[in-house]
């Protein structure tokens, strides 16, 4: 009785503990979706599988690869930086210089070096994934090709219906709001296919 | 083991009539074993709830996983946290209700840590949160480690252990240091030490290590992936903890029923042919993970401390045999510290030579104890040795075909003399 007296207790710790922590998150999400700002990043989407968490549209953003000009020799693989947010001239997001320290004013991603070579460094975005019904996702990456392909076969995307998530981002955290195909949500769009 | 004991319960009237034997014996014999039959057939009433718990707690995981799109947030919130809520429910129940019971410990415990990995998973897919697999998988196993001490749960420690392992194999580079995972592995070492105080030959105990030992290891060794020679140091220094530290506990003798013994046997013997190749060697990898070298090289300095204060114990106590197991560990740590691809073939004949004389301790103690599958595994490590040098380019063609035929005749002849020494 003694023992479940101590148990007992510690027990309802570890419960609340086990309460808090997806409370916590989702309330920094719902906040961040409320009070970010929305970010356009363009991707293309395609569909792989996560044991514990399913299905998902894993997303390959543009913003994610940083080319010869903007290249830092220094950055080794599984380094985590801070990319700030820039919009370009076409309304979608893009990051400005990396950096070992939050920027003092506008909005950042904390990014992880994927690879960099004289080519290219790679970046790893902190959303990654659009999670969709396991019967939906590679719906979703049909439609997305069918998309490119529709007015000219040969061309590697089409900037007049590109792909792209909608992102709010607040002190750094970021979280999707929707993907967009042909300018429309996904979900949406997947519901109107016959 | 249990065909044993019913043998030897059968023989006690003919032992006490013949005298070998008390009666008082052979009362404290059938009590022991009784007891032992018991804690068996319980094992059978606790297997089958947990399989249960497991098998329910990873079918919602599976559940979860298919992203119920067409049902509302609140609705898809609700399907997350029910079972977390019946699974804290559950080991409530076990602690006020079922104390005394294997069963609902385990199981509760186990349903309650896959409901709370199945509710976060769930969230994060509801609202698209970011988050990788490594920090998801290191959260849940946290978290589940209270479990472990609250309900005394060993199946939950396993999974624990499961999740630092996969913590490990996918966390980025800089993230998992391996001062790190032996923290989180040494979370679970009072349960275990519990257990071992309790039940020193129990089945749990056999299990938990038989699983959580491995787990531990393939942890720790994807940190030195790619400093080889570091690698090799660390799996002979491992193997050579593992066989001195299982010796301190319960005595020399080899058996399944300690994972510690066989794997650390297995796994130094592994490392000692691995360096029997001259090419071993030869290679400098260490170069890379700059910043990761102090810190890997501090664990297995620490490590490598150990082991010779354990095996010098050993020694003194007159237990040579176990104390040689330090040897391929202290050449490695040896090798790693200078560039010693000069050295590389007096390295490589150095540790064929650690083989060959633990096999033929191996096969003397076989001989001793009259345990032909001792004297079996020392001739079996000599065989692998030899059979190696099948690959080994060091020697040339002619020379290797008649060794083998040689060793080939040998072998059979010394067999067959073993068997017969140890049947006579």
């Amino acid at each position: 009785m003694n023992a479940t007296r101590i148990l007992l207790p510690a027990l309802g710790l570890v419960c609340a503990l086990q309460w808090t922590l997806p409370a916590f998150l989702i309330h920094r999400g719902q906040t961040t979706l409320q009070q970010g700002i929305q970010y356009r990043f363009r991707t293309a989407p395609i569909d792989p599988a996560d044991p514990f968490r399913g299905r998902y549209v894993q997303l390959d953003f543009d913003a994610a690869r940083v080319f010869p000009g903007n290249l830092d020799p220094e950055l080794r693989r599984g380094q985590r930086v801070f990319a700030p947010i820039r919009v370009d001239d076409q309304g979608y997001a893009a990051f400005g210089a990396l950096r070992q320290t939050p920027p003092d004013r506008g909005d950042y991603l904390q990014v992880e070096v994927l690879w960099n070579n004289a080519e290219e460094l790679r970046l790893r975005l902190p959303f990654d994934r659009y999670y969709l019904d396991e019967h939906l996702a590679p719906e979703a990456e049909r439609l997305y090709r069918e998309s490119r392909r529709r007015d000219d076969p040969a061309a590697e995307e089409d900037p007049q219906r590109p792909a792209y998530v909608s992102v709010r981002v607040r002190d750094g955290y970021a979280v999707i709001e929707e993907l967009y195909i042909d300018g429309q949500a996904v979900r949406t769009h997947l519901r109107e296919l016959p | 083991m249990r065909t044993q004991s019913e043998w030897l319960l059968r023989e006690l009237p003919r032992l006490v009539d013949a005298g070998v034997l008390d009666a008082a014996a052979a009362a404290r014999l059938r009590a022991h074993y009784a007891v032992a039959t018991v804690a068996q057939g319980r094992w059978g009433a606790v297997l089958f709830p947990l399989l249960g718990a497991l098998l329910i707690g990873l079918g919602l995981v599976l559940l979860v996983a298919h992203n119920w799109d067409q049902l509302s947030r609140p609705l898809r919130l609700f399907v997350a946290f029910t079972p977390l809520l019946l699974g804290q429910l559950a080991c409530a129940w076990s602690l006020l209700k079922a104390p005394q019971s294997r069963a609902w410990h385990e199981s509760s415990s186990t349903f309650c840590a896959l409901a709370f990995a199945a509710a976060l998973a769930l969230v994060g897919q509801i609202f698209h949160f970011p988050g990788d697999l490594d920090r998801y998988l290191l959260t849940c196993a946290l978290l589940a480690v209270p479990l472990v001490y609250l309900l005394d749960a060993s199946l939950l420690a396993v999974l624990c252990g499961l999740g630092f392992f996969g913590w490990a194999a996918a966390a980025p580079d800089r993230d998992a240091q391996v001062w790190t995972i032996f923290g989180l592995f040494a979370l679970l070492g009072p349960h275990l030490w519990r257990l071992a105080r309790r039940e020193p030959d129990g089945l749990r105990l056999t299990l938990a290590l038989a699983a959580l030992v491995p787990l531990f290891f393939a942890a720790t060794i994807a940190v030195f992936w790619d400093q080889a020679r570091l690698a090799l140091w660390w799996l002979a220094q491992f193997g050579g903890l593992l066989v001195v530290v299982d010796a301190q506990r319960i005595g020399p003798e080899l058996s399944l029923r300690r994972p510690l013994a066989v794997y650390g046997g297995a796994t130094s013997a592994v490392a000692a042919l691995i360096g029997s190749f001259p090419d071993v060697w030869r290679d400098q990898f260490w170069t890379r993970h700059a910043d990761q070298l102090a810190a890997n090289w501090a664990f297995l300095a620490a490590g490598l401390a150990l082991l010779v204060v354990l095996a010098w114990r050993a020694w003194q106590r007159g237990a040579h045999r176990l104390a040689l197991q330090m040897l391929p560990a202290a050449l490695f740590a040896l090798a790693a510290g200078i560039d010693g691809r000069a050295l590389a073939v007096l390295f490589a004949l150095l540790m064929s030579a650690y083989v060959l004389v633990l096999g033929l301790a191996t096969i003397r103690h076989g001989m001793q104890t009259r345990q032909s599958g001792l004297a079996t595994r020392g001739l079996g490590l000599i065989a692998l040795l030899v059979l190696l040098r099948f690959v080994d380019t060091e020697w040339s063609f002619t020379a290797r075909g008649v060794a083998f035929v040689l060793c080939g005749a040998t072998f059979i002849a010394v067999h067959l003399w073993l068997r017969r020494r140890i049947r006579t």
